[in-house]
């Protein structure tokens, strides 16, 4: 017999949650009042925070979308509030597997552009 | 035929629990578990936002991670696992979210200690995160699922998640609740794909016709009667009205009502036409009356 962790979830069923959990924070909060950025923990330029702020927005855009979340003047700082909330742990946790996994990608590309 | 069958799959996709919405079906069986739990209005909606909530923090793993087509490297687990820390972080800096925290956080925490992120035990587990684990699994194998995208019925869903039970992962008595409340829901949809199973019989061969066909009609209809014991006035209700909004003939929905009426404590042979038409004019009304509050909305 298939144990619950050999189940792999569908896009569909990832996505359908991503909504659900949108919503109902919409529902529930307001998100007006955007945290100030915190100072990193480890050695970061300004400039690969500024890519890294943005690599997270677009992450947040792309799954948001797939999820058919409705766009709104609310969601607009819903997403800023979360860019934010999510690049502060990333520069207070170096170790982070997501900070990592993008500062890869940055620092790649800054390395083919010279 | 073809029109009724690709309605008949709506009504049924309607009640079954593989819909693009999942954390919707979490938030709508945590409230029914909330319900039986005799939560008040205060824990119960607390267990539906939770239920809803909880997977927020998927929203920060990358794309092409999350919705990777293929088995993932430790690496891309490991990202993945993260959701619950970003949930967490997402949460706690919210004032309101602020509650649904610790949800976000320990909904994969396991009771033997082999869940994650931070390996709690069972004492460590709040009830409320036990339940909404649980819910979690059922609704993660019975969606569709990579790589065949299908679903496992709720019979295999209880068989894998008494499993869980056997290795001190999930809790018994919460999951025992999941199971019952979904049970419930899967007989409702179970009584309206038998007595669909009659009435499609009934239109395809014209009963009385041909013996043959009369004999298997009778062989239908036993079944029916054999495996659906009679579950009440209001279900039978419910039922019709459902099989009305898919435009099924009121002969269609009579004759399935007939064929499963005789169980009825006290009821003569003979009175069936009497109860399945006033059933029927029951469903018609009720349908009607849902019309009208639509129109108030």
């Amino acid at each position: 017999m298939k144990r619950s962790e050999d189940f792999v979830e569908s896009p569909e069923y990832t996505y359908g949650k991503i909504k659900s959990a949108v919503e109902t924070a919409l529902k529930l909060a307001n998100f007006d009042d955007i945290p100030p950025l915190v100072k990193p923990t480890f050695s970061i330029s300004e400039e690969e925070i500024k890519l890294l702020e943005e690599k997270v927005r677009q992450t947040l855009i792309k799954n948001d979308n797939a999820a058919g979340v409705e766009k709104s003047e609310k969601y607009n700082s819903f997403l800023e509030w979360s860019v934010r909330i999510g690049v502060n742990y990333m520069l207070e946790n170096e170790d982070d597997p997501i900070l990592q996994y993008y500062l890869k990608e940055i620092r790649k590309r800054e390395d083919k552009d010279g | 035929m073809d029109r009724l069958n690709s309605e008949v799959k709506k009504e049924i996709n309607s009640l079954d629990f593989t819909t693009k919405e999942h954390s919707k079906r979490c938030a709508e069986i945590a409230d029914k578990v909330a319900s039986y739990l005799g939560y008040d209005e205060k824990d119960r909606s607390f267990l539906v936002n939770a239920a809803a909530i909880h997977d927020v923090g998927k929203r920060f793993i990358p794309e092409e991670i999350l919705n990777k087509d293929g088995p993932l490297t430790e690496n891309e687990r490991v990202i993945i696992n993260k959701h619950t820390v970003y949930g967490y972080i997402f949460c706690i800096k919210n004032e309101v979210l602020r509650e649904y925290a610790d949800v976000a956080r320990h909904h994969h925490e396991r009771l033997n200690g082999t869940g994650y992120p931070d390996k709690l035990t069972a004492e460590q587990i709040p009830e409320k995160i036990r339940i909404i684990s649980a819910i979690d699994v059922y609704e993660a194998v019975t969606s569709p699922h990579r790589p065949y995208r299908d679903s496992v019925s709720h019979k295999e869903a209880v068989e894998i998640l008494k499993s869980n039970v056997e290795r001190c992962e999930l809790e018994q008595k919460v999951t025992d609740v999941v199971i019952k409340v979904n049970g419930i829901e899967l007989e409702r949809k179970e009584r309206i794909e038998k007595i669909l199973s009659v009435g499609q019989y009934n239109d395809k061969f014209k009963i009385g016709k041909d013996p043959n066909v009369n004999e298997e009609y009778k062989r239908q209809a036993n079944l029916i009667l054999k495996k659906g014991e009679w579950k009440g006035i209001s279900s039978d209700i419910e039922v019709s009205a459902n099989l009305l909004k898919m435009n099924y003939s009121k002969h269609q929905i009579i004759m399935a009502l007939k064929q499963n009426s005789p169980e009825i404590p006290g009821y003569e042979k003979g009175l069936q036409l009497n109860y399945a038409n006033a059933v029927l004019k029951e469903a018609s009304r009720n349908i009607s009356l849902s019309k009208g509050l639509d129109l108030r909305r």
